[in-house]
């Protein structure tokens, strides 16, 4: 697995847990990234991601045509098959995590 | 607000890449939607579109392209319709330049190489759906599929041209008939693609044509003249269409 894959792999279980917060957009789930310091993260990067995690049946879409006018923004939400995806995330990051941590601690 | 033109731009470009890699239009729709819908926030903020797509436009592009799947479904339909589209168009040419003449070769030739052809793309369709081979594999197939057409179209005239078998000469009314089935062909390419070109090709190159034929000028002015319009009446066409595509986007 290359660094990409990995980055790949979590930033998709970290859409997934803003997405389960509620309905929500690309540039929404950028701004709350950003929030909790992913800045590593090319804003565009999320949309191949969204458009897998979309095939794969762990979100839906629906378009929405804003007051203001401009282009239809798309929203996504969680699918049941999202959430199971989302918990069996959790547990990976939890195993992943506390192994590395336990190893720095172990250096350190 | 407008996009910056880098944005509409890269969004072009978009479009085009994902078009060219044969993926389903809605699909490319949606996300150039989407992109540009990401792309006016980020602008509102001061952002540009480095930030956003990175600095290699390509391989974020590349991103995209692996995400999606193949319009395959497309590939197998344009290809019958293309051959549909093309006999129609031979048969009106001969109609209009004095009646249609098939040689028995011909006669047979065509229909047959027509279903097989229709055969092998149903199967080769089945094929890559149910068994995903390795992509050069794939690519073969899609090869095959474009090249059999053409190529046995192409060995049925050099055929024809050294057997000689009984020629028929239609009827009035067979040509009447002929016409009117090429004319039906024309009308249902341009209803199933929702695009007017099937049907104004045709009547931009065999209309003058035959006008021309009409008149009493000589050969050489016929010739010319018939040269010229079938040059200048797509060009006018286009361009027309390119001029109302401008005005109406600006």
């Amino acid at each position: 697995m290359s660094s990409s894959q990995l980055l790949k792999g979590i930033l998709e279980g970290c859409l997934l847990s803003i997405i389960s917060q509620g309905e929500t957009y690309g540039y929404e789930m950028i701004e709350k990234l950003d929030q909790y310091g992913f800045t590593m993260v090319k804003e565009g990067s999320i949309y191949p991601l969204l458009l897998r995690m979309k095939k794969e049946g762990w979100v839906v879409t629906s378009q929405k045509q804003l007051p203001s006018g401009g282009p239809k923004r798309k929203y996504y939400k969680l699918t049941e098959k999202g959430e199971l995806e989302l918990e069996e995330f959790k547990k990976r990051w939890d195993t992943v995590s506390s192994s590395v941590e336990r190893l720095l601690d172990k250096e350190g | 607000m407008e996009l910056s033109k880098e944005s509409k731009d890269f969004i072009g470009r978009l479009q085009l890449y994902l078009m060219a890699s044969g993926k389903k239009e809605k699909e490319i729709e949606e996300i150039t939607e989407e992109l540009k819908d990401h792309l006016l926030e980020a602008e509102q903020r001061g952002k540009s579109i480095e930030h956003v797509v990175g600095n290699s436009p390509k391989e974020y592009m590349e991103q995209f392209s692996r995400e999606m799947i193949l319009d395959k479904g497309m590939i197998f339909k344009v290809i019958p319709a293309i051959c549909i589209g093309a006999l129609a168009y031979l048969l009106m040419g001969e109609i209009l330049d004095g009646g249609i003449e098939l040689s028995l070769l011909e006669f047979i030739g065509y229909p047959v190489i027509f279903l097989i052809i229709i055969g092998l793309l149903s199967f080769f369709l089945r094929y890559i759906s149910s068994h995903q081979p390795a992509r050069w594999k794939e690519w073969l197939v899609y090869a095959v599929a474009g090249v059999l057409p053409m190529g046995s179209f192409g060995a049925l005239i050099v055929l024809n041209n050294y057997f000689n078998t009984p020629t028929f000469e239609f009827s009035t009314v067979a040509n009447v008939l002929a016409f009117a089935l090429a004319a039906a062909v024309f009308i249902g390419l341009a209803l199933w693609s929702k695009l007017w070109l099937p049907i104004i090709i045709p009547i931009l190159l065999f209309v003058p044509e035959y006008l021309i034929g009409l008149t009493s000028l000589s050969t050489s002015t016929k010739l010319t003249l018939t040269s010229i319009l079938i040059f200048a009446g797509p060009l006018i066409y286009f361009l027309t269409v390119y001029k109302k595509d401008h005005s109406s986007s600006a």
